[in-house]
């Protein structure tokens, strides 16, 4: 590694930004709004953000988007009824969806009506318009369901239900749906969602297949000719039939279904999220491993799971398969085959109190010395540079040196005592990924 | 709703005078981080409108209105993104591909997924620590430095290219 070459790079970036940053020179003219009572009761105004091209330019004139907006905002206040939160349309077409226990698809912090609200804005990028509203709030306490509506410009008017449950006196939206759209007997086996959704609508109907943070799931494929690091949205979208076949691999993983009418915007909304079945709670563990050694929210809940997640968080890069060894036993341990399209690499797997962990990764971490220490991964033939992740228990350091470096080592940033574990990721000269070892050392 | 068209201004129509005095103070450095992340000057202010709009609708809960408002700045500008990339594919064009020219570290940034671009611009620009910008992006502290190692490394590749 040539730190002076990265501190320089570093140095040029940052120069880089600060000038850029002066292509900003005026301060935001002052923000013009509508007396704002802080009650929850009152929404704000938000501009519109998905104006034409043509007026772009005139983006500064913050004040008479305020106003606009605030314009065209519907109804501020809804009255709620009390009395049965009826779930009407979901049980027939989904009669997996419990409205008691679904997995909550949205949330945040404030009443029945502040959801809604939050969801709204979050779901339909230019909430209230064009012609978004809410009526027909109903709450029995702890169900509740309202009805939205879209009025655009055109003829045809969309409608369709939102559902909400409260936990703990936390309301969170369960499902949405839509009149005329339909998430036909889709079912989350653990391995893939599979299903059909029809529309009778003549809009585009575009689905996403997303975790509960709102990232597409492992096996959600990208658009062509998109590159799939950047892209958020993207299982599939049609226009022309009306009818979509969904088969998505989600390594036992809640996913949602999220299905959006789209015609020069947003049009609509249907969702839900779909719970794999349960799996057999994790054996305990002890002592280090190679991965994770601090709490993290990745999927860890089988074997395979746990190798991918390992693969996209530590090694940058999204599996093209993975497979559990048949004959291992069922409370693992477990060695999985992941491959990455340019190399097969064999992750260990484990049950641990917390999930299943990595145990070891290839061919091990390699030797460690403590004079002076410095840990030495395996060589690999047709390497080019090594990326190596030294786990202490101070926290996570990642160093890259050319691969003739190994036979040297690696210098460790503390004494080889407090090491947890090592990870070593080879690129060729493409710098492609050609193998991966890591072990740990507690 | 009483809509106020002219002035007087928000300090006068019932902001918290701290808010206030943050989107006076802060202002412009946060349209600028915005412009950082979205590469856009006229979303860029409007995207900072969004963000104090959104803090207010939450002042009852905001502890630390600078750090809120920035992050708020972040989220809105991550979201921006990803609508752009929305409208993108249903359009059916193809991503607007900066050219590299005099500008090319900058051309480079505009090519990094949006993760990356926004750990790189709150370390380099912002000059935040990794927890920081963990929280912000709502990961991990050792994904911050993933993003921020390969985002690197892949604006060498580009620039080099």
């Amino acid at each position: 590694m040539n730190d002076t070459h990265t501190t320089d790079f570093e140095a040029r970036l940052r120069a880089t930004l600060h000038a850029k940053a002066q292509d900003i020179q005026t301060p935001p003219s002052r923000v013009q709004v509508a007396a704002v009572s802080m009650s929850r009761s009152v929404a704000l105004p938000t501009p519109s953000r998905r104006r034409p091209a043509a007026f772009a330019a005139a983006a500064a004139v913050v004040t008479s988007l305020l106003v606009t907006a605030a314009l065209l905002r519907p109804s501020d206040d809804h009255e709620i009824s009390t009395g049965p939160a009826d779930q009407p349309g979901l049980a027939s077409s989904l009669p997996s969806f419990d409205p008691a226990t679904a997995p909550v698809v949205f949330t945040t912090t404030g009443d029945i009506e502040a959801v809604l609200d939050a969801y709204l804005r979050d779901r339909f990028p230019d909430y209230p318009a064009p012609g978004l509203s809410l009526s027909d709030v109903t709450s029995d306490g702890e169900l509740a369901t309202a009805t939205w509506q879209l009025t655009g410009d055109g003829p045809t008017t969309y409608t369709g239900s939102i559902f909400l449950r409260q936990d703990d006196g936390i309301w969170g939206v369960t499902a949405a749906t839509t009149t005329g759209v339909d998430l036909v007997d889709l079912i989350n086996d653990g391995r893939r969602v599979h299903g059909r959704i029809t529309s009778s609508a003549i809009d585009l109907l575009a689905v996403d297949l997303l975790d509960l943070n709102g990232e597409p799931v492992t096996g959600a494929p990208r658009p062509e000719g998109l590159p799939g690091a950047n892209y958020r949205y993207g299982t599939a979208g049609d226009s022309t039939t009306g009818v979509l076949d969904v088969d998505i691999p989600v390594t036992n993983q809640t996913a949602v279904v999220r299905v959006q009418l789209v015609g020069g915007t947003l049009l609509s909304i249907a969702e839900i999220a779909l719970a794999p079945p349960p799996t057999d709670g994790p054996a305990p563990g002890a002592g280090f491993v190679v991965w994770p050694n601090d709490a993290t929210p990745a999927l860890r809940s089988d074997a395979v799971a746990t190798a991918r997640s390992f693969a996209e968080e530590v090694v940058g890069q999204t599996p093209t398969s993975a497979t559990a060894d048949p004959e291992a036993p069922a409370g693992g341990p477990t060695w999985v085959d992941v491959d990455f399209g340019t190399t097969r690499v064999r992750i260990l797997t484990a049950p641990a109190d917390d999930g299943w962990v990595v145990l070891q990764v290839g061919d091990g971490g390699g030797t460690v010395t403590t004079d002076p220490p410095s840990v030495h991964p395996p060589a690999v033939a047709g390497a080019v540079e090594v990326e190596v992740w030294i786990d202490t228990v101070t926290g996570i350091n990642t160093v890259t040196v050319p691969a003739a470096q190994l036979q040297d080592g690696v210098t460790l940033p503390t004494a080889g005592t407090d090491l947890r574990s090592i990870v070593a990721i080879y690129r060729g000269s493409q710098s492609q990924v050609i193998a991966v070892n890591g072990g740990h050392y507690g | 709703m009483n809509v106020v068209t002219s002035e007087p201004s928000a300090r006068d129509e019932g902001w918290p005078p701290r808010l206030v005095e943050l989107y006076e103070q802060r202002g412009l450095a946060l349209v600028r981080l915005a412009y950082l992340l979205t590469g856009n000057a006229a979303a860029a202010e409007e995207l900072v409108h969004d963000a104090f709009l959104a803090t207010l609708g939450r002042w009852d809960g905001v502890r630390e209105p600078g750090p809120y408002v920035r992050a708020a700045v972040v989220n809105h500008c991550r979201s921006w993104g990803r609508r752009r990339s929305l409208e993108r594919r249903h359009t059916h064009t193809a991503p607007a591909h900066a050219q590299l020219g005099a500008d090319e570290l900058w051309d480079a940034l505009s090519k990094l997924d949006e993760r990356r671009r926004t750990a790189i611009v709150l370390r380099f620009y912002e000059d935040l620590p990794d927890d920081d910008i963990a929280h912000i992006l709502g990961c991990r502290p050792v994904t911050v430095r993933t993003a921020i190692h390969r985002g690197l490394k892949e604006l060498r590749r580009e620039i080099e290219r």
